[in-house]
């Protein structure tokens, strides 16, 4: 019997000589008292009042004190108000069933007692189960990820047992990959793994308090789920000495296993998935990025053979057309190649972004200092307020951003319409910028389509891989900002991209350069 | 033909130093090659080259380290070739001493451009009397720390009279936003990239007659500025 059980008043705390002591003194207490109220004749009176008293120390006292209370009192009772008087002796048949009357109710009654209070104790403590088992199951199913999972199921067995819990999962090659301990995370060479591996390779408890590598620091409990053994509980008991762990304990962690596999089995769905998709995304890709590739490589192939094996043959006009072909063709591999490039970087999530202080004035005129020899008679117009503030970005990034929405816009119209690059301040929150063509324009349901991968319309002209607009959503996005397509008022396209605004931006551009004047006056 | 400056290409890629090669000999160079981080140096102890083109992806060591260790031997310009991947390699490359860069692949009218500013550059390390920069109508005069345009002179504070002659003694080579930061603020500003931004904005306010679309103070994003004088304006962009 656990004597750790809560509610039980008196018993549960004290030593059991005491509370037979002390229901044999209340007992004996009732000899004068009983002969002082009723008299020495009044049998039947005193012996419900000792009766009485044995009820009563059943009741707060236990059981052992209430059978030797019973014992104390009908020996008191015998010796004292039975005849003959101070002697055990008893001296008619009458007085007898008195005495053996008195001792079996009193008995009875402790037995009673005994029995409702075992009852009550179990109900508590089902209820208790109950209790824990709700609680955990409720926190079980609330948890999104395996971490939360497990510091949550460490926090509820912490709360059901005198300990602290840590939970170590097992991966799929059998080794302990994560501790999580009711705080979260934790470090796995605290634990004892030797006795973790036991217990998870006999799917028994091991280490301190059990038979098996029991000279361990904590108790490993196995958490067995239908695959089998998917991690440990480790308890470190903060009681006293080692205590085996409660049945309380142990269903919890049957219950924890079972949703520590549903979650490892959602997740390891969910990377197939993914997986697959990938695989699904790079076949594609690799039939139409060879095929992309290959045809300016043909052609290039096919210049330089001529000027190798026929160049003596050619006109110097027809020499200079092949040089020009090669070198028009290798610029656009290279532009396929940059592309591709960058879109892999940036679906591998190796894209660094190095954020600076720098100006959307510099940046559009960077753009515009590249663009110079390739504009090709597309006029470009700017806009940009001179008090946009700086903000925290990747100057490199966000340039190639601006290039890729310019060149697609190059694509789209002819070289009579212009190509407008506006900069606005919204708020307090963000910077917009927008790339504003008269071209074409696209039908407008392709306006979210465009910044999908491989997306080209169908009057695609340049022959590009249909990667511009998806690597721009990428960086845009990963500076935290939005990017979207909308119809130029009158026809054409409009990209437009937002990037946050830093509160803390250097500037305002006019105060500083004051200031700076100001000071500089009495010294220039 | 045979007493034309020296350049030293640092290159693993034999087909491209035939290319470059080719051309730079029918512009009067004369070529040597190493393809190695440790030929280099020794082929600048031994050669003296009067420019060193370096190629930042060496087969022997990393390119960076081989910059500290060529211009321990020679004040002549560095040169930096970097495939595309390596943008972070370029600016840690400037600011170890080299003089220039090249993103792989470009056109042999803007390597012999970049020459060719290296070149004066390093003619205008030895002629010391070298104290006005003309770019534009613009002059800016170094030692009377005065700009003109024309006969009118523009007034400048000192801190951007000090970025703009930074700029100038570097004329159309780029200058990393730490070195301008170091030589106008001194090092202890070497992170407040926002200071340079600032000033450079109100310069091209002064300097632009388009402070979006500048002729002379350019930007080089992720690296820092270039002040492109007339003389080597037919000098193409660079192509990326």
């Amino acid at each position: 019997m656990s004597t750790k059980v809560a509610k039980d008043p008196w018993t549960s705390r004290m030593p059991a000589v005491v509370s037979g002591v002390l229901g044999s003194a209340a007992a004996a207490i009732l000899t004068p008292v009983g002969m002082f109220v009723f008299g020495r004749e009044d049998t039947a009176n005193v012996a419900i009042l000792h009766l009485f008293t044995i009820a009563l120390v059943s009741i707060y006292l236990g059981y052992r004190a209430s059978i030797l209370a019973a014992v104390t009192s009908t020996l008191c009772f015998d010796y004292f108000f039975l005849t003959p008087y101070h002697s055990f002796a008893i001296a008619s048949g009458r007085e007898l069933v008195t005495f053996g009357g008195m001792f079996g109710t009193a008995v009875f009654i402790s037995t009673l007692n005994e029995r409702l209070r075992k009852q009550a104790k179990a109900a508590r403590q089902s209820e208790r189960r109950a209790e824990h088992h709700y609680a955990l199951i409720k926190a079980l199913a609330e948890a999104e990820s395996l971490e939360e999972l497990c510091t949550t199921a460490a926090q509820q067995i912490e709360l059901a047992s005198n300990a602290t819990a840590s939970i170590l999962i097992r991966g799929r090659d059998s080794g302990f990959h994560r501790a999580f301990r009711a705080g979260g995370a934790s470090a796995l060479e605290t634990e004892d793994l030797g006795a973790a591996e036991w217990a998870a390779a006999h799917l028994e408890a091991a280490g301190l308090g059990t038979r098996n590598v029991s000279n361990a620091g904590a108790t490993y409990l196995p958490l067995c789920a239908a695959r089998g053994c998917v991690g440990v509980l480790a308890l470190r008991s903060r009681g006293e000495g080692s205590q085996r762990p409660s049945s309380l304990t142990v269903s919890m962690a049957q219950q924890v296993a079972m949703a520590i596999e549903r979650t490892l089995l959602t997740d390891e769905k969910r990377t197939a998935q993914l997986d697959a998709e990938t695989e699904r995304i790079r076949s594609a890709v690799l039939s139409s990025v060879s095929h992309d590739l290959r045809a300016p490589l043909a052609v290039v192939a096919s210049a330089a053979s001529t000027l190798v094996e026929h160049g003596d043959r050619l006109h110097a006009r027809g020499r200079a057309e092949m040089a020009r072909i090669i070198n028009d063709e290798a610029r656009r591999l290279n532009e396929l190649l940059k592309s591709l490039l960058d879109v892999t970087r940036l679906q591998s999530g190796s894209l660094r972004v190095n954020r600076d202080w720098e100006s959307l004035e510099e940046v559009v005129g960077s753009v515009l200092h590249r663009l110079d020899e390739r504009a090709g008679g597309h006029r470009l117009l700017t806009n940009v307020p001179s008090d946009v503030p700086l903000l925290q970005i990747d100057a490199i990034l966000i340039e190639q951003v601006l290039l890729n929405l310019v060149d697609n816009a190059f694509k789209h119209s002819v070289s009579e319409q212009p190509i407008e690059i506006e900069v606005a301040v919204r708020g307090t929150e963000s910077a917009v910028v927008s790339v504003i063509d008269h071209g074409t324009g696209i039908h407008p349901f392709e306006l979210t389509r465009i910044f999908d991968k491989f997306y080209r319309t169908d009057d695609s002209v340049g022959g590009g891989l249909g990667l511009g607009l998806t690597i721009a959503r990428g960086i845009v996005e990963a500076h935290g900002g939005r990017i979207w397509a909308e119809e130029t008022p009158g026809g054409g396209l409009t990209i437009q991209f937002t990037l946050p605004l830093s509160a803390s931006a250097p500037g305002p551009f006019l105060n500083m350069e004051r200031l700076e004047e100001a000071a500089a006056k009495p010294g220039a | 033909m045979t007493d034309g400056p020296v350049i030293l290409i640092v290159e693993d890629d034999r087909k491209m130093i035939r290319v470059f090669a080719a051309s730079l000999e029918t512009e009067g160079y004369r070529v040597f090659d190493a393809g190695t981080g440790q030929r280099a140096v020794e082929e600048v102890r031994t050669r003296n080259p009067d420019l060193i083109l370096l190629d930042l992806g060496l087969p022997d060591m990393d390119g960076l380290s081989v910059v500290p260790q060529i211009r321990a031997n020679t004040t002549a310009p560095i040169i930096v070739v970097s495939a595309r991947e390596q943008e972070s390699d370029k600016v840690k490359a400037l600011d170890a001493g080299a003089n220039d860069y090249l993103t792989k692949p470009f056109s042999v009218p803007e390597l012999l451009a970049r020459i060719r500013v290296g070149l004066r550059s390093r003619a205008q390390v030895g002629d010391t009397a070298q104290t006005v920069v003309a770019f534009g109508d613009y002059r800016l005069d170094l030692d009377g720390r005065r700009l003109t345009r024309g006969e009118r002179p523009i007034r400048l504070s000192p801190t951007e009279f000090k970025l703009l002659a930074t700029l100038a003694r570097h004329a159309d080579e780029v200058v990393t936003t730490n070195t301008l930061l170091k030589e106008t603020w001194g090092s202890a500003y070497r992170t407040r990239n926002g200071y340079i931004r600032v000033y450079m904005h109100a310069l091209r306010r002064k300097i632009e007659d388009d402070p979006t679309h500048p002729m002379y103070l350019v930007n080089e994003a992720g690296l820092g500025y270039r002040l492109c004088t007339s003389q080597y304006r037919s000098v193409p962009a660079v192509d990326h």
